[in-house]
């Protein structure tokens, strides 16, 4: 659709005249020409509200002060933006705004004597002044009363006493402090579409709240901190950096947890990673941002369990050491043995540059060693198929320009929310969504058609939905009987995709890993049609980069599967920031280079910088190779640390092994040599979406629909792939509120399943799989349809030793539909 | 384990402690103050006494919310129990009759200097009681003090009540009143410990403040409380916490509570709440 240019008007501001593009508000106008006009509650995202009226102005030939903000500017208009009577009336309206927030520092002549020897008030609960806000000297609010000169307020104090919401994860709320500009509740309404936000009461008891007072948790808040990031005051905080204050500057990078690839601002304080928000760049995430990138930086990274020196294990003693201990050690262990007795792993969260380095390092100063990576895990079905997939243009922002949106096993509440804004703006704009989901998620409660099959089962309905939209006939019957979603619902289906022009379809994790290899028949398939725009969604940062790097190429001798089930032997085991296993995997010597140690024991332990201490480049879904920049530069210390990049290790690694020097001695002779190995990736971090130049060989997959299965007592067995996981990490043993929202703990059933088996949610349950047995918290989950017992796949085990007990169900995760029986009565059941 | 009988919001920021603790009800007196740990994994922190009931064997105080260890205090509910709570320490407040006595609290002395301006009627003094806050609506106690006091007055930053300004403006408030001290205790935070003992100087007017350092165990072993009283060291749980304000070194003492700033803000870098901090995830999401 072709976009119309606005046409351009004139008019008055302030006895100036000014141009401005039609259908703009008085207040935007004058923005737009760099007048500006005080306003707590305005936004240009936002419509109108009205509610702070420090925007009123005078406009010539209408009565009283209109609002700049809700007043459309017209041809010819002559306005007021500042005049005597206009700024008696902003600082009368600002005082009746102070008498309800707690401001005496403002107004305090001791305030700088204060600061001198107060250093701790910040710490505080409540803020009750500007000295104990985290909002202090970045508050909008603060710099409204210094602009107007406040000195005095004449009005007696009205502090509401209400208790400061801090139960919920991620960001405290102090509405004490709220000035209700309503920009948090346009914010979650208008941009995100989520409306977890409403004013609830009137008149003096008014209050930003949820709907029935329910937590934020329960609320469906996707903790995406738009609305921290968009509050005038202090009133919604960060609860993990809000302790720094004001930063000292933002750096730009590209988040390190998932293959999105959104734009972030990074505050830093004293030279340390603060809290990061979302930039403002159109290209992806256009200033939204996820529960991941928005909260879990800080956490990540700063951990008191980081690790920060390299260690080596001497006899019975794992202890700190130089780096150049370190390196000799592993050095040594590989020289003994013969390259193919080594093994490694790499993960796919590691940069462009470590992950070509631990190639090159493989092939070049070990050949014959063996490498894998868990990618072949989230990008199943073999390299050629996932090539093929990006053999089409990706594009993330254009899913908001489609009519027709198939969902497949995809929930963006807390993982891909970015994708889940643009899904809504489609919809908004009168998009139709259909959801295959065996759960509901965040995005069922707006689909036009909600097709909840058995789990495990996505792949036989997507067979049937993608033959619609190729415009063959699909074979619905078969579809239903295999699926046990209703006939009617997919003919209904089938319909409103067949009527589709611009169709996108999005496979989620959930589908792509588990949903059988008749879902990626059935993606291959949707390749050949030109009105599809296909976006699977995969988890590892930088999945994409190890395809396009040939890791996923290579026939390792020691694949992550054997490695994982204990089937082989390697001599030496070389972790990098892969941990897939919960105890000492089996082998002689085991080197792990990560940003934690292991939970198990090492015999060398080499820190990794973390994505704030190093440089590097991801490549996203889209294909554009984006730059993760250095926020953190300290030199080596006990505080600091002795992270080094892991490329960096591999070049140390590599001339302590050969006696010539390597090639690879800076990031730009790394990046230097990708390009030249690898002519598709650009030299430089280039933001270019690309497309892979390999075509799809046709016909290598098949469909292959599993049948249903759901006698009395027993349960078909879902496994989901976790993806709150970094580097090996599993981020919910760092980020505290992750670990409150629980969201990949235990076995998770429908709660009338529970009941009938008397098990109450959250006690330990035994469950039984196909003869072994291990033991797991019981949790009710309304979204679980019943006969289906979803639990996380523990990939990642990092320190979470409650989770290792769900090791035993891990081997059995390639078996979709395998059943479980949880065992019932008194002698099977734990108390929680 | 010691059971808290209540834990009251009292003004913002400021928390009300009441815990039963016979021991300590017992023999507690004004300017005493008692070591608490809010959990066992937590740390030991000292709490000025505020009143007691020594027929139900309880024992008050009022803190504010400055940090992890008051954070979690604040966040106690009635029924919920403790695992220290070791008392009564430091030798307390002198008291008898002085003449004419002013009692000044701010921020949680307004809590504890109530014991000290009863004890100090009770002893016979003529007792003024002056309390301060930056703004009205943090001002508490303020009923209580009428019966223990010849006069109360307030002072607000911005004033919102009373008078409008700070602890420098009692000499000129005093003044208007016709009252020459013969003593001054403040109870309040640092800084205005210390501005008070400046202002009172060179009126010649005897000035007790209640310090509050950083504190481990209460008795005289760790030896982290120590200060600079007319050049020699003195503990804080021993040897005071009451001193002549006049004699303290104050620059060395601010700069020895600001020793551990970093480190204390660490522990509140958390995006889990407050009330299930290490819970582990029992709030269960979707």
């Amino acid at each position: 659709m072709a976009l119309q240019e606005p046409k351009t008007l004139a008019m008055q501001i302030n006895h100036r005249r000014v141009e401005f593009p039609e259908g703009v508000t008085v207040l935007r106008a004058a923005e737009l020409n760099g007048i500006k006009i005080p306003s707590l509650c305005s936004h240009k995202d936002l419509s109108a509200f009205g509610s702070c009226r420090m925007c009123m102005v005078e406009i010539e030939g209408m009565r009283g002060y209109p609002l700049a903000c809700d007043t459309r500017a017209q041809e010819g208009m002559k306005v007021l933006t500042e005049s005597v009577r206009l700024r008696e009336l902003r600082i009368e309206i600002l005082k009746l705004l102070l008498s309800e927030h707690p401001s005496s520092c403002l107004l305090c002549d001791e305030s700088d004597d204060c600061k001198e020897y107060q250093g701790t008030i910040r710490k505080t609960g409540v803020s009750t002044g500007c000295r104990f806000c985290p909002n202090d000297h970045q508050c909008e609010l603060q710099d409204l009363v210094e602009e107007l000169g406040i000195k005095d307020i004449d009005y007696p104090i009205y502090y509401r006493g209400l208790e400061p919401e801090q139960d919920d994860p991620f960001y405290d709320r102090d509405y004490n402090i709220c000035v209700l500009c309503g920009r948090c509740v346009r914010m979650c309404q208008e941009v995100r579409g989520t409306s977890v936000l409403a004013f609830s009461w009137r008149g003096r008891k008014a209050k930003i709240g949820t709907a029935f007072d329910r937590s934020h948790v329960q609320a469906g808040c996707e903790f995406c901190g738009a609305c921290v990031d968009i509050c005038p005051t202090g009133a919604l905080a960060d609860k993990a950096s809000k302790w720094d204050g004001k930063p000292d500057g933002f750096i730009t990078t590209t988040c390190p947890f998932c293959a999105v690839g959104c734009q972030l601002d990074v505050a830093h304080k004293d030279g340390r990673l603060s809290s990061a928000k979302a930039a403002l760049d159109p290209e992806i995430n256009d200033g939204q941002i996820c529960v991941k990138g928005r909260f879990c930086m800080p956490e990540a990274t700063h951990h008191f369990t980081r690790a920060r020196k390299p260690m080596v294990r001497k006899g019975r003693y794992f202890r700190e050491s130089t780096w150049e201990e370190a390196i000799h050690a592993v050095a040594a262990a590989i020289s003994t043995v013969q390259p193919a007795d080594i093994a490694m792993l790499v993960s796919p969260d590691l940069s462009c540059e470590g992950l070509f380095s631990a190639g090159w390092f493989a092939d070049s100063v070990i050949p014959g060693a063996s490498l894998d990576t868990s990618a072949r895990d989230l990008l199943p079905g073999g390299a050629q198929l996932w090539k093929a997939f990006f053999s089409k243009p990706i594009s993330l922002k254009d899913i908001s320009r489609c009519d027709t949106i198939l969902s497949v096993g995809l929930d963006t509440r807390f993982h891909f929310s970015i994708v889940g804004v643009q899904i809504r703006r489609a919809i908004a704009k009168g998009a139709k969504l259909i959801a295959v989901d065996a759960r509901s998620g965040n995005l069922t409660r707006y689909t036009d058609d909600w097709l909840q099959p058995m789990p495990g089962t996505e792949g036989a309905l997507l067979v049937a939905l993608a033959a619609a939209i190729s415009g063959e006939t699909p074979d619905s019957e078969r579809a239903a009987t295999s699926s046990g979603v209703a006939p009617e619902k997919i003919a209904h289906a089938v319909k409103m995709l067949a009527s589709g022009h611009d169709i996108a379809v999005l496979v989620g994790p959930q589908a792509i890993q588990n949903g059988g290899p008749a879902v990626l028949a059935a993606m291959a398939s949707l390749l050949k049609s030109p009105s599809v725009r296909l976006v699977p969604f995969y988890f590892g940062a930088n999945s994409r980069g190890v395809l396009e790097l040939g890791m996923l190429d290579r026939t390792p001798s020691f694949g992550i599967e054997q490695l994982r089930s204990g089937s082989v032997h390697p001599k030496v085991l070389y972790l990098v920031g892969e941990v897939p296993f919960s105890k000492r995997p089996d082998c002689d010597f085991l080197v792990v280079q990560d940003i934690y140690l292991p939970p198990f024991d090492a015999d060398v332990f080499l820190p990794a910088a973390s994505f704030a201490e190093a440089k590097g480049t991801l490549i996203n879904i889209e294909g554009r190779l984006q730059e993760a920049s250095q926020i953190e530069s300290f030199p080596d210390g006990m505080r600091t640390g002795f992270a080094r990049p892991d490329w960096w290790t591999f070049t140390e690694l590599a001339a302590a092994v050969k006696v010539s020097p390597p090639a690879l001695t800076s990031l730009e002779a790394v990046q230097a040599a990708i390009s030249t190995a690898f002519p598709g990736i650009p030299a430089k971090a280039d933001r270019m979406p690309r497309v892979s130049p390999e075509a799809f060989p046709p016909g290598v997959l098949k469909a292959e629909v599993t049948s249903l299965n759901g006698s009395v007592g027993k349960f078909r067995l879902v496994p989901s792939p976790a993806g709150f996981t970094h580097r090996g990490i599993n981020l919910v043993a760092k980020v505290e509120g992750l670990a409150m929202l629980a969201l990949e703990e235990g076995i998770r059933m429908n709660p009338a399943d529970l009941k009938t088996l008397g098990i109450p949610s959250g006690s330990e349950a035994e469950v039984c799989v196909t003869g072994t047995t291990t033991k797991a918290i019981a949790i009710s989950d309304a979204e679980c349809p019943a006969g289906c017992a979803y639990f996380t796949v523990p990939t990642t085990c990092g320190g979470i030793e409650h989770r290792t007990g769900m090791q035993a169900l891990f081997k059995h995760t390639t078996i979709v539909g395998a059943d479980i029986a949880p065992a019932t009565g008194s002698s099977t059941q734990v108390g929680g | 384990m010691y059971r808290i009988v209540d834990v009251k919001h009292v003004v913002p920021n400021m928390h009300e402690l009441i815990v039963e603790a016979p021991a300590v009800a017992e023999s507690v007196q004004p300017g005493n103050f008692v070591i608490v740990r809010a959990d066992a994994q937590g740390e030991r922190i000292p709490l000025s006494v505020a009143d007691w009931d020594r027929d139900a064997g309880t024992v008050t105080s009022v803190f504010m919310q400055v940090g992890a260890s008051t954070a979690k205090l604040a966040r106690l509910k009635a029924g919920d129990t403790i695992p220290t709570y070791a008392g009564p320490l430091g030798r307390g407040t002198a008291i008898s009759k002085f003449g004419t006595v002013i009692c000044i609290g701010g921020c949680y002395g307004i809590g504890s200097i109530y014991p000290v301006a009863r004890a100090m009627k009770e002893a016979g003094n003529k007792v003024f009681t002056i309390i301060e806050a930056r703004s009205s609506f943090l001002l508490y106690w303020r009923d209580k003090f009428k019966d223990v006091s010849d006069g109360v007055f307030e002072i607000t930053r911005d004033g919102t009540a009373g008078k409008k300004g700070h602890v420098s403006a009692i000499p000129e408030l005093l003044q208007s009143k016709g009252i020459q001290p013969d003593l001054v205790v403040v109870n309040g935070c640092t800084f205005q410990m210390m501005r008070v003992s400046t202002i009172t100087r060179s009126p010649g007017w005897k000035t007790i403040v209640n310090m509050n350092p950083i504190m481990i165990d209460g008795t005289g072993m760790c030896g982290v409380c120590r200060l600079s009283v007319d050049g020699q060291t003195k503990f804080a749980c021993v040897d005071g916490p009451d001193f002549d304000g006049h004699k303290i070194d104050w620059d060395e003492f601010l700069a020895r509570r600001k020793s551990y700033s970093p480190e204390e803000v660490e522990p509140l870098r958390k995006s889990g709440c407050g009330s299930h901090a290490g819970c582990g995830g029992k709030e269960q999401g979707r």
